[in-house]
């Protein structure tokens, strides 16, 4: 990619922004008058930074991204939104076909949301405001002045934080395989599969060697060159990207009192090793990072980032890592079928970058560690530490970016998450994010039959499994958003002009 | 030897029964009407089966037909009569809106003289019957709920494969499904041998070389040609909002297995319909020889597939699938593409194709689109086991196939693994 196209990329979607941990992110309702919105747009897309080379280093980022509401609330007709964006999009994430295509049933259904649900205020536009420790609070006061002047309503205020040890709540080293941009400014960490920029940049060459589509829509004003499409209509799509945002909340305390109750003690283990040992089963890393597959019976410093692993060769029967482990299901590498390349080629096609971002403090059951430094999990609530405060909650706020929710996101969700005959598997669901599924309507007889929640272990002689597990996260509500190209932001001010 | 068979049943409409007859089966789907009830459980040769309404083309002077399709074991004489036998008034009901339907004993009359053949048909567990299929399955629970028993209470605990099958086995042996003792090891199912099938595939094929020298001859010429309608025609593609497609999301993925019936005009003119015809064959060899044993190309979520020639110039594809479209699509895509734009290639709108099997279903965007656009939603869908996947239902043959007798310890520890 150029650097014109780097520049007008928002710098979020390629950089996790490591040196920045605390962030903050307001879910927004715009309000009746798209001038305020527009001024509101106009007066905070100059700090939105790009991704090129030289914007990079700052201690203050601001990145805005608009859901089908938002966008017409700034002024575009819904008509053009309707017929330019992609279904699921424009519906949102709450809409009933979604929640079935990805899985949002019973406890997790948008009817329970705190935010983004059929019945709350409608959900406009994300505000997302990174800094360090010092520069967050003022960030974010300035940022919340202009809403205020601007008529804007904060939905919710999500105070999220990236660890320095970047364990997720469950003490687990989080977000370490992510796809490669070809042409992105970061170089490749080793083992990372290059993947064309269409695959999360709209306009850009995809896996499939077309442009990802782009939406266009009727030009209402003057369009910045970049957007022009020469016929009177604007590529509003371009360089910008779909960001899925979910809140989910994780029961740290359920998780760990799981481990250690169905713990199986083989050889010298003591309790928490096994407890370690099982959790890590279900996510498919051990808690430091080191995967399973390469490290079968022990957490590795040294491995803790490495994301070069296959499966078929190394583990075809799950006997190192589970064949239905979190990490497998997320991202199957050349594990499923009876051809490595078919495996490979498919893992490659619905690829998400994952933005997550704790909220809520750390909790104590993740927290134990040996004098080395090797987490001993947590036993609730009758071990030797004092549990977590029952009120606090905790947990993921979960990002991931792509060029086509439906392919990427939901894909991901609905084919490898929450298919019960995942690669060979009989009847489960991911343990960790799986969905609330106790049973389905049979068709025919108009019967329920039941859905398990189990976990199988294979191994030798015979595999062990692991019923009705409970369940350890929960979605608490969540939206699709446009995450706009820097020009785009800009025609979405109006800046420049009126009506032409 | 069970023989899985196709049957698709195309009648026309009575004039003005459409709306009714629409009716009429979506209530079906979901319980009695006016207190027929239509109970395709009862139809014990039954996998797949579906009715839906296929649209009138105006323009052509074609009216809206009722299409019904089943995928069954044994002989179709013994199967419409089953059908007939246990679904009679149901049956009279829907096709008392075709014109031509006498009911009663002209059921089976009606239905032969309405079929029409299959060009392709594919079929993933050829030689397993449904009263099969859904055995291995409770053999499958069976054997599962037992381990988890006898490892609840701690007693396989220090035993080997070995000593942990001699128990299962025992168990086995005792084990009714149905009232009848479990059916273990393998059946015959008439799967042609390798690497024989090959041989005969491409013997096939060299038999009639002029079918495929004249579709290949004349493809470019028409190619460019088409290619150069296609921005206008990519424009009359279904748009992803339209509410036509409303209906179509709510259906699908109500369980793990959907059923995709798509109906598209073919292109005018000789050379389009004689090369639609090749192709056809030739994924019907490939079906018939080569693709026998789950997979068709990699693609391994297929359960039955079919295309059919309409004498109204349209070609009917019905497909019974695991999981989901997109998954669906995207198979298709990555895996067999150029087989399908081989066919596709030879109907209204296709994305542009280069040399029959180049472009086509390989751009993404627009073969879904395309396939959209001709996809018709199904009043009426059933299968006889919506919980298998293609892979479970061929793991648990191969488990109640190594069910019985001695195994060498590799074949063993296979065998264990697959639990």
């Amino acid at each position: 990619m150029d650097e014109q196209t780097l520049s007008d990329i928002q710098g979020f979607l390629l950089f996790a922004y490591r040196r920045l941990p605390k962030s903050y992110y307001l879910v927004l309702h715009l309000g009746d008058d798209p001038g305020a919105a527009r001024r509101w747009l106009d007066r905070i897309r100059r700090e939105v930074p790009g991704s090129a080379k030289h914007e990079r280093g700052a201690t203050k980022r601001v990145h805005v991204a608009f859901t089908a509401s938002g966008l017409e609330r700034l002024g575009v007709p819904g008509g053009d939104v309707a017929a330019a964006f992609p279904r699921e999009f424009v519906l949102g994430m709450n809409d009933p076909d979604r929640s079935k295509v990805i899985g949002d049933q019973n406890e997790d259904a948008p009817d329970n949301w705190e935010f983004g649900g059929p019945e709350t205020t409608s959900v406009d536009a994300l505000l997302l405001l990174f800094g360090t420790v010092d520069s967050i609070g003022q960030l974010r006061e300035a940022q919340q002045a202009l809403l205020r002047d601007h008529g804007i309503q904060v939905i919710a205020c999500h105070e999220t934080y990236r660890p320095d040890d970047a364990r997720e709540h469950f003490g687990f080293h989080d977000g370490i395989s992510q796809p490669y941009i070809k042409g992105s400014a970061r170089p490749p960490r080793s083992g990372e599969h290059p993947l064309e920029p269409g695959e999360f940049i709209l306009g850009q060459m995809n896996e499939y060697r077309h442009p990802a589509a782009c939406p266009v829509v009727p030009a209402r004003h003057v369009v910045p060159p970049l957007l022009e499409s020469g016929d009177g209509h604007v590529r509003l799509g371009l360089n910008g990207s779909y960001l899925v945002y979910r809140k989910m909340e994780q029961d740290v305390e359920a998780f760990w009192r799981y481990a250690f109750n169905n713990a199986r003690l083989t050889g010298t283990d003591t309790v928490e090793r096994a407890a370690v040992r099982l959790a890590s089963g279900l996510v498919g890393r051990w808690p430091g990072g080191a995967p399973l597959v390469l490290s079968p019976d022990r957490d590795r410093a040294e491995l803790s980032d490495e994301n070069r692993f296959l499966y078929r060769d190394l583990d075809p029967l799950g006997h190192r890592c589970p064949l239905g482990a979190h990490v497998r299901r997320g991202h199957p590498r050349d594990m499923l079928g009876s051809s490595a390349a078919h495996s490979l080629t498919a893992s490659s096609r619905y690829r998400i970058i994952r933005r997550g971002r704790l909220y809520g403090s750390r909790s104590r059951s993740a927290q134990r560690r040996t004098p080395d430094g090797e987490l001993l999990g947590f036993r609730p609530p009758d071990g030797a530490d004092q549990g977590d405060q029952p009120d606090e909650k905790r947990g993921l706020i979960f990002i991931a970016l792509n060029a086509d929710i439906r392919r990427q996101f939901e894909f991901v969700q609905q084919t490898w998450i929450n298919a019960r005959q995942f690669a060979g598997l009989y009847d489960e669901r991911d343990a960790l994010v799986g969905a609330d599924v106790k049973s389905y309507r049979d068709f025919m007889s108009g019967q329920d039959i039941p859905c398990a929640r189990n976990f199988t272990l294979q191994g030798e002689p015979i595999r062990s499994r692991f019923f009705d597990l409970p369940r350890f996260t929960r979605i608490r509500g969540g939206a699709y958003f446009f995450l706009p190209g820097r020009s785009a932001l800009g025609y979405l001010a109006g800046a420049g002009s009126e009506q032409t | 030897m069970i023989e899985q068979r196709a049957l698709t049943v195309v009648a026309p409409i009575r004039e003005g029964a459409e709306g009714e007859l629409d009716r009429l089966l979506r209530g079906l789907r979901l319980g009695p009407v006016d207190g027929v009830v239509l109970d395709l459980r009862k139809v014990k040769s039954l996998h797949f089966g579906r009715f839906v309404i296929l649209p009138a083309m105006a323009d052509r002077g074609v009216l809206p037909k009722l299409a019904f399709e089943s995928n069954f074991d044994g002989s179709l004489d013994e199967h419409l009569d089953e059908l007939y036998a246990k679904n009679a008034r149901a049956l009279d009901r829907i096709f008392s809106h075709c014109e031509g339907y006498a009911g009663g004993s002209g059921f089976m009359d009606f239905a032969r003289n309405r079929s029409v053949p299959s060009a392709a048909y594919y079929r993933a567990h050829a030689g397993l019957g449904v009263k099969q299929i859904q055995s291995d399955a409770k053999v499958r629970d069976a054997i599962e709920a037992w381990l988890d028993g006898e490892q609840r209470a701690g007693r396989l605990e220090g035993l080997s494969a070995r000593e942990i099958r001699r128990g299962l086995l025992s168990h086995l042996a005792t084990l009714r499904i149905d009232g009848d003792p479990a059916r273990l090891g393998p059946v015959e199912r008439g799967l042609p041998r390798y690497p024989r099938n090959y041989l005969d595939f491409g013997l096939a094929l060299v038999s009639r070389p002029l079918r495929i020298v004249r579709a290949l001859l004349g493809a470019r010429r028409h190619e460019r040609r088409e290619a150069r309608d296609w921005p206008e025609q990519l424009k009359k593609l279904v748009q992803d909002r339209d509410p036509l497609l409303d209906a179509i999301h709510r259906s699908e993925d109500r369980v793990e297995q959907n059923g995709l019936t798509h109906l598209v005009p073919i292109k005018p003119g000789p050379y389009r319909h004689a090369t639609l015809r090749t192709a056809l064959w030739v994924v019907s060899l490939l079906a018939r020889f080569i693709a026998v044993t789950g997979t068709l190309g990699g693609l391994d979520t297929i359960h039955f597939a079919r295309w059919a020639l309409l004498d109204d110039d349209r070609l009917l594809f019905f497909s019974n699938y695991d999981g989901s479209w997109e998954a669906y699509l995207g198979d298709f895509i990555d895996k067999v593409s150029p087989w399908l734009t081989m066919i596709w290639t030879s109907t209204q709108w296709f994305p542009p194709t280069r040399w029959l099997f180049g472009g086509g279903a390989a751009d993404e965007r627009s073969f879904k689109r395309w396939t959209r656009t001709w996809q018709l939603e199904n009043q009426l869908w059933y299968s006889a086991y919506p919980r298998l996947s293609v892979g479970a239902v061929l793991g648990n043959a191969r488990i109640r196939e190594a069910a019985v007798g001695d195994l060498d310890d590799p074949a063993l520890g296979e065998w264990l693994e697959k639990l």
